[in-house]
């Protein structure tokens, strides 16, 4: 069961980051491209400004759920290193549920977001608004489903297979 | 009910929470309890992020990542060791040589401290240097690396800002430089002390050839800055544009020339690229929102009318406002720092007349400083731990460094045409 869990799990985890791996690509060929066609065709894409910045806003709110997973957020750990360790444990437990209510918020609020963007199209690549919002809310989606991770770990005891930084 | 705010804010960081929710936390709440509608909160998040010069950011942490694969840190401080190796204190100066060096391919200063520490380190501590005295060297010559450029630090003030980041990276040029140069000396000083004989331990002989040879294995990250900084230099690029250059470049170099990247380690790269961008830039989207509420709620007048009752002297003004970024960052994450003052350091720049860029390079150069004074520095931290010695032995030897930055920092205050000089000779004032 927990092995089943496990496997649906990496599947999930495996597919955020090719998104985020694919989208990154098409971003710097974009911006190449962009580049090329001002300084040796002499002509801007009208597009290209418009992509590169949507494409970067997608890999961040996307990544920013793969950062708390490998646990690479900035925060300070020099008083929290000095505490006792059920202080230390039940502050883990604390920051996940935070993390949960970050997500929460995400995905609620961007959804009424997305319901009043659905009619605007973007200026110059006339994409629906409603689409590109939509990363937001997957973000959190992503957020609350590791935070429901870490915390069921933390809780029935699960015993998980460490995993490195990809 | 705002100083409940910001006490909350800071008790949050200092407690550990990961920066990003305690800057998130604060500006939510914030929003809530002034009773506005809490769809401002991703609203504003993305908002923060819909600007093109923020994009420097992803394509220059990318451009590193390949650069970085293959030891290129490591050729770098080998070849640093042969320039100044043979020379009095050669190792401290191989340090500030290779910090200027690696300063063109990364923009971050813990980057810097752990990729050439944990090379030079080891290696001072062989030739008897004392291991608290390498690890407070290291880490306070770790600071050139966010003013030199490309520079991460100066794209979240300029993307915050709205400063030209291409005039803020040229800013950095000669005030990163000069702390090069301010590094050395105060080595150089140090090592006539009595108490430093291994300092003045003088071996080996300088080779030209062998210095034309280690060229031949570095040339990739000696020729990155002429081509990014040519580019924005010649007014050619904009800094996002340099930034994707500096990513083909980096490809090319890195997967065709030397073959340290396979193809197939390419998605890795470009996931590990993306969570390190996130970190930073998620940050700088929830100080989106958070800096929102604080204008319309009007603090940054408050702030302002507060600056004023002490002084209204543009001069003691200034002086204020570094001393407060470098206290603050001496206590809490250097960054968190950065992304909560912007708004009220742009609102006072705009009062006084101050020109951003001078005033943006002073603020970056005061968190960093900050980031090296104890009692919390990050860079001390790190190097402290490659150095494997106890805190207080590398804060013991970290005071004469920190000294040297400061007066750093403030004769590029004094003579703003330091920082100034080269933007607004090529790309105007």
């Amino acid at each position: 069961m927990v092995k089943k869990l496990q496997k649906i799990c990496s599947i999930i985890d495996r597919s955020f980051e090719m998104i985020i791996a694919t989208t990154f690509l098409l971003m710097v060929l974009v911006g190449g491209l962009q580049v090329f066609c001002r300084y040796i065709l002499g002509s801007s894409l009208s597009w290209s400004e418009e992509f590169q910045k949507y494409a970067h806003i997608w890999i961040i709110f996307l990544a920013i759920p793969m950062g708390y997973k490998y646990k690479a957020h900035i925060g300070m750990n020099v008083l929290l290193d000095k505490m006792p360790k059920w202080w230390q444990k039940y502050f883990k437990v604390f920051v996940d549920l935070l993390w949960l209510v970050f997500g929460l918020i995400l995905v609620v609020y961007t959804a009424k977001i997305m319901h009043f963007t659905r009619m605007q199209t973007s200026p110059a690549m006339g994409i629906r608004m409603d689409i590109i919002y939509f990363c937001i809310m997957l973000g959190g989606a992503y957020v609350i489903f590791l935070a429901l991770r870490k915390l069921a770990v933390q809780f029935f005891k699960i015993r998980v297979q460490p995993e490195g930084k990809s | 009910m705002l100083a409940g705010l910001f006490v909350m804010l800071i008790l949050f960081i200092f407690l550990g929470m990961p920066v990003i929710l305690a800057i998130g936390a604060a500006g939510f709440i914030g929003i809530v309890i002034n009773g506005l509608n809490p769809v401002f909160f991703p609203q504003k998040m993305f908002t923060m992020l819909d600007s093109f010069s923020l994009l420097a950011m992803p394509y220059f942490i990318l451009a590193g990542e390949l650069m970085s694969r293959g030891g290129l840190s490591k050729k770098l401080v080998e070849f640093a060791e042969k320039v100044v190796g043979h020379l009095r204190g050669g190792l401290g100066y191989a340090s500030v040589l290779s910090n200027i060096a690696f300063a063109n391919v990364s923009g971050s200063s813990t980057a810097a401290t752990v990729a050439i520490g944990s090379i030079l380190i080891p290696a001072m501590k062989e030739r008897g240097y004392k291991p608290g005295f390498a690890a407070a060297l290291i880490a306070t010559s770790g600071t050139i690396g966010p003013i030199i450029p490309p520079s991460m630090t100066m794209i979240v003030y300029g993307a915050m800002a709205g400063v030209s980041i291409g005039k803020l990276f040229l800013a950095g040029i000669i005030p990163g430089l000069l702390i090069g140069f301010g590094i050395t000396v105060t080595i150089y000083l140090i090592s006539f002390l009595p108490s430093f004989p291994e300092l003045r331990k003088v071996s080996g002989k300088f080779n030209l050839m062998v210095v034309l040879k280690s060229i031949k294995t570095v040339w990739v990250a000696l020729l990155a800055p002429v081509i990014i900084l040519g580019g924005i230099l010649s007014g050619i690029f904009t800094a996002t544009e340099a930034g994707v250059v500096a990513c083909i470049y980096s490809f090319v170099v890195s997967v065709v020339i030397y073959r340290t990247v396979k193809l197939k380690d390419l998605p890795k790269i470009l996931v590990n690229a993306a969570i390190t961008t996130s970190v930073v830039v998620g940050i700088i989207s929830v100080a989106g929102a958070l800096g929102w509420l604080l204008t319309y709620i009007d603090f940054n007048e408050a702030a302002m009318s507060l600056i004023l009752s002490v002084s209204d002297n543009p001069t003691v003004v200034m002086l204020m406002l570094i001393a407060i970024m470098i206290f603050l960052a001496m206590f809490i994450e250097s960054l968190a720092v950065l992304v909560i003052m912007i708004p009220v350091i742009t609102y006072v720049c705009k009062t006084f007349g101050f020109s951003p860029v001078h005033f943006g390079l002073l603020v970056v150069f005061a968190t960093q400083i900050g980031a090296t004074t104890p009692p919390v520095a990050v860079l001390l931290f790190v190097a402290t731990s490659i150095a494997k010695t106890p805190y207080d032995q590398t804060v013991r030897y970290c005071f004469p460094f920190v000294a040297t930055l400061l007066i750093v920092l403030l004769v590029c205050a004094f003579f703003p045409a330091l920082t100034t000089f080269i933007p607004n000779m090529f790309l105007g004032p």
